[in-house]
């Protein structure tokens, strides 16, 4: 106990190891102990104990039947008219949920890394940017900060831009790798705006100091709009970014460009589980009062991802791609959960939980097919369930969990989810079942046509993966079946660590539990009858319904509408103004052409003639002289000088006007 | 205030140093530049000259008396703690400067002894500059610095872009100082002195009623149109992308940073000292001109294929970020200290970029920005800190720029003023738009093919130079305290509180 109490004094050290790790990798480059792979291990893995220690600690207490007190520490950082700003680091349920998470899946997926990445040219730098990313990703779980959090936010972001174009010679990866960083700053620009709001109105960056003026802020307004919710909102539109939330989900599909372990990791275990973790830190601001303004927003946001991405998941055929929507529409329960209030927020982070799980695991099961099939089609797959046994076993296991069926983690965080909804809005849970039985089907289909059947491309040979890719898999089977168990139903472990307020858990319901699995059975036997059985063919709702399937087919086509309606006229407007400029760009390199050309002559001159060179070479000057004052007098400079009084002019105008 | 040469000892050394460099430099046999710094030569000595300015005003800047403010030469000058930080960032920016015209000139035939004398001398105008407090003082040390930079830029005589930014440069500086002069004689007219101490009891001496308002605010106007060519606001910032295209990349950055500073310095005491609430309400003209300069910078860095040019447009849209706290200069007491700081910070990262920029053209003779493919590759350290760099500029953490803005924001915020929370937004608005040309500098660095794959070799000093201002840039955000107690310490002018 004494102990214990010791080690979480030590938190701070579980970002810093993976940040060491990097610093090591840097410097030796290929001459570390397994070309910088180990170190890499080695840091994340220290963290990993430092994590089972800390949630350690929280249990210990917690089972001792005291109500678990939150630890910070922090240290000045600076001032900011006259007030403090400190930084540091703070534990409490949620904080150790979470390391545990990412600790757990960032060291199986390194682990798995070592084996995916096995032989690629810049394999010391993957692991310097995974390990950088290990340490912002933990640094902004535990921050005590909103500054903090913020700055780990954006490191976040940069190492996922620097992993996603890690393969940079394809140029897809590089668009994509610009593509993330760009929409998600578009959300940061919220998250940014969020800040200063709600460090002007409470006086501090500081998470619970800002919780303690909540009440004070209740009675604010900003342009004559409640302040709380609009800094809510803003935060929020961070989360939006991050966490792929229409209308910003556009960059994550893209985003798997990247090597497959960092989708696993990345894209969707972690960082864009820090979106829903924003939420969850930042709860009170949200649940200012039940049924807020702002959680309703972050319902109905997460409901029409949820169902957004897994209809369009239902047409892929990229098995990334597939995943990738998969994650997106998992990342809208989240926010579902959260956003319906009451328990939804202990089971919103339930799912976070589990999800990193089953999800990490497929994700690392796809990269497994990858490595041993060579494509990421799935319709060039089929019949891969008997040459890769391992990965086809864990690789249902996490289906299983994904489509929530009864006894897999999956099931017990999405029934909880869909039973606060059902308590909550009853729209939103129907819904929600609807998107619950897309899942079902998508990830039949993507079984039936990889896994099952015959193969159908007879050119690939399939071969399992080596067992440093494997084992990680069978752990995150393990973990993907038995952590749902401390959310069971009646004996609710999880709920009694992490929960908001003093909201009870609704009672468990067999009408919500009997039609969630129903959906889910009912998403397998409809993917079963088309893709195994062809009772109905595929290609039926192509057929019938073209125009559907295209929406789908082309993701709503909100790429081509982002930019029709927003890259395109900021490039316009960007060229008419360079433009402007190069006009007089122009005009100066044709004047430097003509007194080069002249300058020539000129010396030409001063070669024939060396004798009366000098008395040639003056008039030579002034002629050069009186061309360039005449260019810069004729050419642009005059429009310059024009702009200067056109712009005094325009200011007294506007001077006057007022 | 009697002459009491300790408290000039900066301006001093410099013009001492600056006759003695200029002096060295006839002995120096050898034409080319070696591309090091050798004991004994121009380099060395000007180093030396800067530096020793720099201990001098860091010895100042604490002093009791200067803490309270000293007047200097019958009023024309202030020794108060705001000079002295001026001073201080023009300083450390010439000494950057110097270690980048070594790189940059190395197998050029020049004139070196000549060349760092009148970077001396264009230092001593700045830090006068950063000092005037008379009208005829301002114009005779802009003036002074204006016709120092445009024979720096011109320095490249067989380059004709050079001459054409020179002359461009001088065209628009002759005309804007024209105005600005005209500007002055209006308020010399008006309280025939040209003291601004004087010049400010005279114009609130006016009855509410009775005030010139239309003519105050011309002659401000008309001021701020010779200040706003300085700091290269818009709409007197045409001459910048050209100029810094083809001036010398060292000179470049002096222009970017020493001057920009040396003309927010006169910004900041001519609107803080003279035109105080009462006068005239410049609140509106600064917030207008803010948001214009720093949306055009922005958006027309975007297209950009030069470096330098980009780093122009850049350099626009900080002037236009700076100008935000400005505006805020009023109505928040956190404004001053944040434009500071920000100058501060913008110091580090922007010499650091140029230096960078400066070690890749010196090797490859061109900058162009695709000419920075691979250079993870090529020079890894200097990819890692010029990403540094554009991260800072842009405003994203972990690098001190982050700082600077959210100090900026917070001062806009804290003014609590409607206009100035909109120009906050729009600011960050902007912040989005500069990431992408940022980042795209990063996008080649890190994700391009190089052309070759040769490794580019920094020199050592080069490699200093670069790491002490990447470090800067991060030890600024893990540890902002000293710096901001700084700036803080340093918002105090001799005359007049914002």
């Amino acid at each position: 106990m004494e102990f214990l109490t010791r080690i979480t004094e030590l938190t701070w050290l579980i970002p810093l190891l993976p940040a060491l790790a990097f610093a090591l990798i840097l410097l030796t480059g290929r001459k570390g102990p397994g070309q910088g792979a180990y170190i890499a291990v080695a840091g994340i893995a220290s963290s990993f104990v430092l994590s089972l220690l800390v949630i350690a600690a929280v249990l210990s207490r917690a089972l001792h039947g005291h109500e678990f007190e939150a630890f910070a520490h922090s240290a000045p950082w600076m001032t900011v008219g006259g007030l403090p700003i400190r930084m540091g680091y703070y534990v409490d349920q949620l904080t150790a949920m979470m390391l545990l998470v990412v600790t757990t899946v960032a060291m199986l997926v390194q682990i798995y890394s070592i084996g995916y990445m096995h032989g690629d040219k810049r394999y010391p730098r993957y692991f310097a940017y995974i390990s950088l990313f290990s340490a912002a990703m933990l640094s902004l779980v535990i921050a005590d900060n909103l500054l903090l959090f913020f700055i780990s936010w954006e490191l976040v972001g940069l190492t996922s831009y620097l992993l996603i174009g890690f393969w940079f010679e394809k140029p897809s990866a590089m668009r994509a790798a610009k593509k993330a960083f760009i929409v998600t700053r578009v959300g940061d620009v919220g998250f940014f705006m969020g800040l200063l709001l709600l460090f002007w109105y409470t006086q501090s960056v500081n998470l619970r100091e800002m919780f303690a003026h909540i009440p004070a802020m209740m009675s604010q307004t900003i342009f004559g709009l409640p302040a709380l919710p609009v800094a809510g909102l803003l935060l929020f539109a961070g989360a939006v970014g991050k966490s792929a939330q229409f209308p910003l989900h556009v960059w994550l599909p893209d985003a798997m460009e990247g090597p497959t372990p960092v989708s696993a990791l990345i894209h969707a275990a972690t960082m864009v589980a820090a979106g829903v973790y924003l939420v969850g830190r930042m709860y009170p601001i949200f649940a200012f009062e039940p049924h807020s303004i702002t959680l309703t927003v972050v319902a109905t946001i997460g409901i029409i991802t949820a169902l957004m991405a897994a209809t369009i998941a239902t047409v892929q055929n990229d098995i990334k791609r597939i995943l990738a929507y998969s994650t997106i529409s998992q990342l809208g329960f989240m926010m579902m959960g959260l956003g319906v209030g009451g328990c939804g927020y202990t089971a919103g982070l339930f799912h976070l939980m589990t999800h990193a799980f089953f999800k990490a695991n497929l994700f690392l099961g796809s990269g497994s097919v990858i490595h041993g099939t060579g494509t990421q089609d799935i319709r060039e797959m089929g019949g891969l369930s008997k040459k890769m046994p391992y990965t086809y076993w864990t690789f249902l296991i996490a289906t299983a969990a994904l489509a929530g069926l009864p006894f897999t983690s999956g099931f017990f965080s999405k029934d909880e989810i869909l039973l606060e909804a059902f308590h909550a809005n009853q729209t939103i849970f129907w819904l929600g079942l609807v998107a619950a039985f897309l899942t079902a089907f998508y990830m039949t289909r993507l079984m039936a046509l990889a896994f099952w059947g015959e193969p159908k491309n007879k050119e690939i040979h399939a071969h399992e993966s080596p067992k440093v890719m494997t084992r990680p898999l069978v752990v995150l089977a393990v973990l993907s079946l038995v952590a749902g168990y401390i959310g069971w139903p009646t004996k609710n472990i999880f709920h009694h660590l992490v929960h908001f307020g003093e909201a009870e858990a609704v009672p468990f319901s067999w009408t919500v539990a009997l039609l969630a699995t129903g959906s889910a059975f009912a998403g397998i036997g409809l993917g079963w009858a088309v893709f195994m059985k062809r009772v109905i063919s595929p290609s039926v709702f192509r057929e019938k319904l073209p125009w559907a399937y295209n929406l789908l087919a082309n993701k709503y086509y909100f790429d081509e509408i982002y930019w029709a309606i927003l890259v395109v006229p900021l490039f316009r407007i960007t060229a008419m103004l360079n433009g402007f400029d190069q006009k007089i760009v122009d005009g100066m390199v044709n004047g430097v052409g003509r007194v080069t050309v002249l300058m020539s002559v000129v010396w030409g001159w001063f070669d024939k003639w060396v004798v009366d060179g000098a008395v040639l070479l003056i008039g030579a000057i002034t002629k050069l002289l009186g061309r360039l004052l005449r260019f810069t007098q004729t050419g642009m400079e005059q429009d310059y000088v024009l702009f200067m009084f056109v712009g005094i002019l325009m200011i007294v105008g506007v001077y006057l006007l007022h | 205030m009697s002459f009491n040469p300790f408290y000039i000892l900066p301006e001093l050394i410099l013009t001492a140093g600056g006759i003695l460099v200029l002096l060295a430099g006839l002995s120096t046999r050898k034409w080319e530049a070696p591309g090091k710094i050798k004991p004994y030569s121009p380099e060395a000595l000007a180093l030396l000259t800067l530096t020793g300015a720099l201990a001098s005003s860091l010895a100042l800047l604490w002093r009791p008396e200067v803490v309270k403010g000293v007047s200097q030469f019958g009023d024309m000058i202030a020794v108060d703690p705001m000079a002295v930080f001026f001073k201080i960032v023009v300083l450390a920016c010439s000494i950057f400067v110097v270690f980048l015209a070594a790189d940059y000139f190395q197998g050029i035939r020049v004139h070196r002894g000549e060349f760092y004398a009148l970077l001396i001398f264009a230092t001593l105008a700045a830090s006068f500059l950063s000092a005037a407090t008379d009208l005829i003082m301002i114009y005779l040390s802009l003036e002074f610095l204006s016709i120092t930079s445009y024979v720096l830029v011109g320095w490249l005589k067989q380059d004709p872009r050079s001459n054409e930014a020179s002359v461009k440069y001088f065209l628009y500086g002759a005309v804007a100082a024209a105005v600005m002069v005209y500007g002055m004689s209006i308020f010399y007219g008006l309280a025939a002195t040209t003291d601004i101490a004087a010049i400010h009891s005279k114009l609130v001496s006016y009855p509410p009623d009775g005030s010139p308002t239309h003519i105050i605010f011309l002659g401000l106007l008309m001021m701020m149109v010779g200040f706003g060519f300085k700091i290269s606001m818009a709409p007197f910032h045409q001459w910048a992308p050209d100029t810094y295209e083809g001036a010398p990349t060292p000179v470049t950055a002096f222009l970017s940073v020493a001057s920009k500073a040396a003309g927010f310095a006169v910004v900041l005491r001519v609107l803080v000292s003279v035109f105080t609430p009462g006068v005239v309400d410049w609140t509106p003209m600064i917030v207008a001109l803010s948001g214009l300069t720093m949306t055009v910078g922005n958006l027309t860095a975007l297209p950009q294929c030069n470096i330098k040019r980009m780093l122009a447009y850049s350099s626009i849209a900080q002037a236009g970020y700076l100008l935000l706290g400005v505006a805020a200069l009023r109505l928040s007491p956190l404004a001053l200290p944040a434009v500071m700081l920000y100058l501060f910070i913008y110091l580090f990262m922007n010499m650091g970029a140029f230096a960078v920029v400066t070690m890749v053209s010196a090797r490859l003779n061109s900058d162009d920005i695709r000419e920075y493919s691979g250079l993870a590759k090529r020079s890894p350290a200097s990819a890692v800190a010029m990403a540094i760099f554009m991260l800072s500029l842009a405003g994203i953490p972990p690098a001190a720029g982050f700082v600077g803005k959210f100090y900026l924001f917070a001062a806009a915020l804290q003014s609590g003023d409607k206009t100035l929370l909109y120009l906050a937004i729009l600011a960050i608005a902007n912040t989005v738009i500069s990431v992408y040309y940022y980042m795209n500098v990063v996008r080649y660095m890190y994700f391009a093919k190089p052309k070759s794959d040769t490794p580019l070799k920094p020199s050592f000093a080069m490699n200093m130079v670069v790491g002490f201002a990447a470090a800067a840039t991060i030890i600024m955000l893990i540890s902002p305290e000293p710096f901001i107690q700084m700036a803080k310490h340093s918002a105090a002018l001799l005359t007049g509180t914002p």
